[in-house]
């Protein structure tokens, strides 16, 4: 990560400096910095792989509009006005391609864009580009990208020659964020897609309760999970933009509207809150070292927490019983047998027929087709269903195809009752240990993943089955559409590599989910400062 | 005429369960805000929603649910407080999200009835399974360009109620008496259009033959009728198919076949094997939708009349056999304007009013190729005029044939009163005794021989003298004077 880089709030802040201060940015400048350092990182071999797209010519314009703004002063400056940012390439920009990672939509440019990319926009904010990705989100890795793997801008201390996996799906946008192009980021966040990243390279990444962002405009994985998300350096930054992208949306029927008395309702507890640690089961320490590193650290950090005044208990009592913590109560399997069921059904609308990838076409693909009658076949020789079939084989990837197979399984006729409808009742039931968990605590903490912090990168786009063992602990909270932060928790004295911790709060406390994030955040940083030698113990 | 299809030998019934895809009336398309007005242009109405772009959601048009509950009432079913949008998936060039939204395990209505009479029966009620809301595809159009397929999307999205009705219906004409039914009922309250020309009703048959009391047999699924005479002749045609394969030792096998109007046959689309597994599953954009049993009620307050009440109404107050109040209350326009006339008009039965209003005005129609509402208003034929003809022939004043001459006349000039163009034309009935007697004691005078017959017991013969007396005065003779008279001068 680059230390020296500014953060949203200091941009923010020498923004609004008169033109005299020679602290003061001005918004055009600001953004031909960001766009060269940018620029670095477009296309496979070149820095991080982290952006597919930049948008040079449409962020030049929000920044003279930005200029133009700060010029007239008062209401004309927005809530971020001239805030460079980046979206994962699941968000539809209006005018600028959108590929969601995948060949199918290589040169699909969306006449509209999402609910959240309004939103942010109309806050001033000015996008830069679009980041890279796993295909369609499907992926813990950022390594099955039509465009090329995302390479983790950290290094292993131990291995600096060995490139690293930023995690997935929305690694490009961690990338982005970690390596200090831009303040902040979007990305989406199905089963772990933001917070895993996130833990990776070192970044915070949130994720809301389910319907506060409204899905409108996002490339759809798997409906019942999707919600966007923010990558920043900072608890401070990642808020001040999630908040913008609040709103419910007429467009959506999952979106909720963010009720503030609800969300403050925890007001009273604030002073005194309650933090249960899921602590990792014992069975796992010895496949996975990582967990139980993870939980020296986690204690080493919680170290004179009593200053935050908050009450930290474990939840090692009160959770030991919990379905959440028992590896074989089938979470993950209903996680995956729900989002590939989605799935195949949401990338169903990938037939070659209106836009996107079609097989045998000479251009490779339409984009942004939406209107007119076309030819629904290649001349008499190809059946439609031919076409079909392999526009389809073309332009998914081997892993997106794994999950469109599986997913169409588990929904045939005879195994939908079999399979399908068991992982909706393994569903409820995480929902309903939730709120048992959530009687007795205010914040859940819990590792990222299982996995050993950031792992070598592979390319070699061979199944990895494990892969999905990665979202051990970032599924159940997704699977109950609870908001969740993925925070740093220090670094690996040997490796240099960040721990991360996952902080679960209760629908739409996401104001104390932020709070208490921020608490910790400041007390690992003293803590950092104080006994920066203590932290050579953590292994 | 074409020739009556042939039908089964006896012993043999055919059963035929109906699916009605009604289209819902609706302003914007059920989960977009694109209209879903009919259009010759192609491609006119679509939305992203509609072409299924990437990360565009469906959001639930509440009318639609709206106009689905006033039908689900006026059928008399029961609606779900509960019900879930589900997709079925399968992959064709017009069904652009790869699935069709619709409704499975939980229709908006179960049960349900539509009573329906034949001509010269008794009525019968037709049980109703259920009432599923979903959307519509689009179209293929395979013959625009050669070698190519073209996509239509304007239907694309459309909100559809598809009515499905028992296997409870015995022939064509029973077939196509439940749709006009249904097809009012919806019309009545306002939530279909009727119009099946352009596609607002489409029927899919399921027929099956058997012998009489016997096991239900294979049914075929009849896609795509869009219209009640295809409807009759495809069900006359598949079950004499059907009864011919099972006559000769064969077996039915399950399909999908399509009506073919032009050679007036049914044919093969895809065989049970080749069905679909449409993996429905519920969709994840569209949250259950909750309804009160407060709003479902209030729903059921603002129900208009609807045809079995008119029709009771017609055959209680005015005396009309069911079958004429049938055709009558099919459409509501048309009702009204009857109930209006026969109130205005003077010395007819309501009877004659409906045979003139279904008979000689309805030919009216059809030879200027306008319906009732358009001889209303482009021809001026308000009840009240048309009242003030029927009152001259009810009240003698002219003669049932001279009535017809008025009407065209009347039909040219939209302003002409009925009773100036009678004076006009000299159309005036004659009813006078005093004038009629001389020219009908000619008539005896000079057919003798004609008289001596009748007087030697040939009574028919009276007829031919009405008919001579009609003649000689351009048919404005009143009948019932000129027959009085012949017997008083025959009998003398």
């Amino acid at each position: 990560m680059s230390d020296n880089e500014l953060s949203l709030v200091e941009m923010y802040e020498r923004l609004r400096l008169d033109k005299s201060d020679p602290q003061s940015l001005d918004p055009c400048e600001l953004i031909e910095r960001t766009l060269a350092v940018a620029r670095s990182h477009v296309g496979a071999n070149n820095g991080t792989n982290a952006f597919i797209t930049l948008d040079e010519a449409g962020a030049r314009q929000k920044a003279e509009e930005s200029r133009k703004r700060f010029g007239q002063g008062g209401s004309s400056i927005r809530t971020l006005e001239g805030i460079p940012l980046a979206y994962k390439d699941m968000f539809c920009t209006n005018g600028v391609r959108t590929t969601a990672g995948s060949r199918m939509l290589d040169n699909f440019i969306p006449p509209y864009s999402a609910h959240v990319v309004e939103l942010l926009e109309a806050a001033g904010t000015i996008c830069i580009g679009k980041c890279n990705q796993d295909e369609f989100a499907m992926g813990s890795y950022s390594n099955s990208s039509f465009s090329g793997a995302v390479v983790s801008p950290l290094t292993n201390k131990q291995n600096p020659s060995e490139p690293l996996s930023a995690g997935g799906s929305s690694g490009g946008s961690a990338a982005a964020v970690a390596a200090g192009v831009v303040p902040a980021a979007l990305g989406t966040d199905t089963g772990g897609s933001v917070r895993q990243p996130a833990a990776f390279t070192g970044c915070v990444g949130v994720k809301p309760t389910y319907g506060l962002c409204s899905r409108f405009g996002i490339v759809a994985y798997a409906s019942s999970l999707d919600q966007a998300g923010v990558f920043a350096r900072s608890v401070t930054d990642a808020r001040l933009v999630l908040y913008e992208m609040f709103g419910h949306d007429a467009r959506d029927m999952t979106s909720v509207a963010r009720i503030e008395e609800e969300a403050r309702s925890l007001d009273k507890v604030r002073a005194n809150v309650k933090i249960g640690v899921i602590m990792p089961g014992e069975e796992y320490h010895e496949s996975f070292p990582h967990l139980s590193a993870w939980q020296q650290q986690l204690d080493l950090q919680l170290e004179g927490l009593e200053g935050l005044s908050s009450s930290l208990v474990s939840a090692s009592e009160g959770t030991r019983d919990s379905m959440l913590l028992d590896p074989y109560s089938g979470i993950l399997e209903a996680y995956y047998i729900i989002a590939m069921a989605e799935a195949s059904s949401n990338l169903a609308r990938y037939d070659g027929v209106r836009y996107g990838y079609r097989s045998g076409s000479r251009s490779g693909s339409r984009s942004g087709s939406h209107s007119g009658s076309h030819s629904g076949s290649q001349g008499s020789s190809v059946s439609l269903h031919e076409m079909i079939s392999s526009s389809r084989g073309e332009g998914f990837g081997a892993e997106v195809q794994r999950r469109i197979l599986m997913g169409t399984h588990v929904l045939s006729s005879g195994y939908y009752e079999a399979i399908y409808r068991q992982a909706q009742k393994v569903r409820r039931l995480i929902c309903e240990a939730y709120t048992l968990l959530f009687e007795h605590f205010d914040i859940l903490i819990s590792p990222v993943s299982p996995d050993n912090f950031a792992t070598a990168l592979t390319t070699d786009g061979k199944h990895n089955p494990l892969q999905y063992f990665q979202d051990f602990y970032t599924v159940p909270p997704s699977l109950a559409g609870l908001p969740c932060l993925s925070l740093p928790l220090g670094e690996d004295a040997e490796t240099g590599l960040p721990f991360a911790a996952q902080l679960i709060g209760n629908y739409f406390q996401e104001d104390q989910l932020f709070d208490v994030a921020h608490g910790l955040e400041q007390h690992f940083q003293r803590a950092k400062q104080d006994e920066p030698s203590k932290m050579s113990q953590a292994r | 005429m074409s020739s009556p299809p042939p039908s089964l030998p006896t012993g043999w019934q055919t059963v035929i369960g109906l699916e009605v895809h009604a289209q819902i009336s609706s302003t914007s398309k059920l989960f977009s805000g694109a209209t879903s007005k009919f259009s010759i242009e192609a491609n006119e109405h679509v939305s992203f929603i509609d072409c299924a772009l990437p990360g565009v959601l469906p959001s639930l048009n509440g009318s639609c649910v709206e106009k689905a509950i006033l039908s689900a009432h006026a059928l008399g079913g029961e609606v779900s407080r509960c019900s879930i949008f589900e997709r079925k998936h399968y992959f064709y060039a017009d069904l652009p999200q790869g699935y069709q939204i619709s409704q499975l395990q939980e229709p908006l209505m179960r049960g349900g009835k539509v009573s329906i009479a034949l001509e010269g029966e008794s009525s019968r009620e037709i049980s109703i399974e259920r009432l599923h809301i979903e959307q519509d595809a689009g179209k293929s159009l395979h013959d625009m360009l050669a070698g190519k397929t073209c996509v239509d999307l304007n239907r694309s999205g459309v909100a559809l109620m598809e009515i499905v009705s028992e296997p409870m219906l015995h022939s064509g004409e029973e077939a196509s008496a439940y749709v006009s039914k249904l097809r009012s009922i919806l019309m009545a309250i306002g939530s279909c259009d009727g119009n099946m020309q352009e596609g607002s009703l489409r029927v899919d048959a399921n027929v099956s033959v058997r012998a009489v009391g016997g096991r239900l047999g294979t049914r075929c699924e009849i896609k795509n009728l869009n219209s009640l005479r295809f409807l009759r002749q495809a069900i006359a045609y598949e079950a004499m198919r059907q009864y011919e394969i099972i006559s000769s030792g064969g077996r039915v096998s399950q399909e999908t076949r399509l009506f073919d109007s032009e050679k007036g046959v049914t044919r093969g689309m895809r065989t049970k094997e080749e069905a679909h597994d449409y993996r429905y599953f519920p969709d994840p954009d569209l949250p259950q939708v909750t309804l009160t049993s407060e709003y479902i009620e209030g729903l059921r307050a603002v129900l208009p009349e609807l045809p079995d009440a008119r029709i009771a109404r017609l055959v209680g107050t005015h005396n009309l056999a069911a079958y004429t109040a049938g055709l009558l209350a099919e459409d509501k326009y048309l009702s009204d304007y009857f109930e209006e006339l026969s109130s205005k008009v003077e010395g007819l039965s309501s009877k004659d009013v409906a045979n003139w209003l279904l008979g000689e005005l309805s030919s009216c129609q059809r030879e200027r190729g306008v319906g009732l509402a358009g001889l209303v208003s482009d021809y001026g034929l308000s009840s009240s005029r048309a009242a003030s003809l029927l009152s001259l022939i009810g009240l003698g004043k002219i003669s049932a044939r001279a009535g017809k001459e008025v009407l065209s006349k009347m039909l040219e000039d939209s302003d002409a009163s009925p009773s100036s163009i009678v004076e006009a034309l000299g159309l005036q009935q004659l009813g006078d005794r005093e004038e009629l007697l001389p020219l009908l004691e000619g008539l005896l005078a000079s057919n003798s021989a004609q008289v001596s017959a009748y007087r030697s017991g040939k009574v028919a013969v009276f007829g031919w003298f009405v008919g001579q007396a009609m003649s000689l005065t351009k048919g404005r003779a009143d009948p019932k004077v000129v027959n009085e008279l012949l017997r008083e001068l025959l009998s003398g």
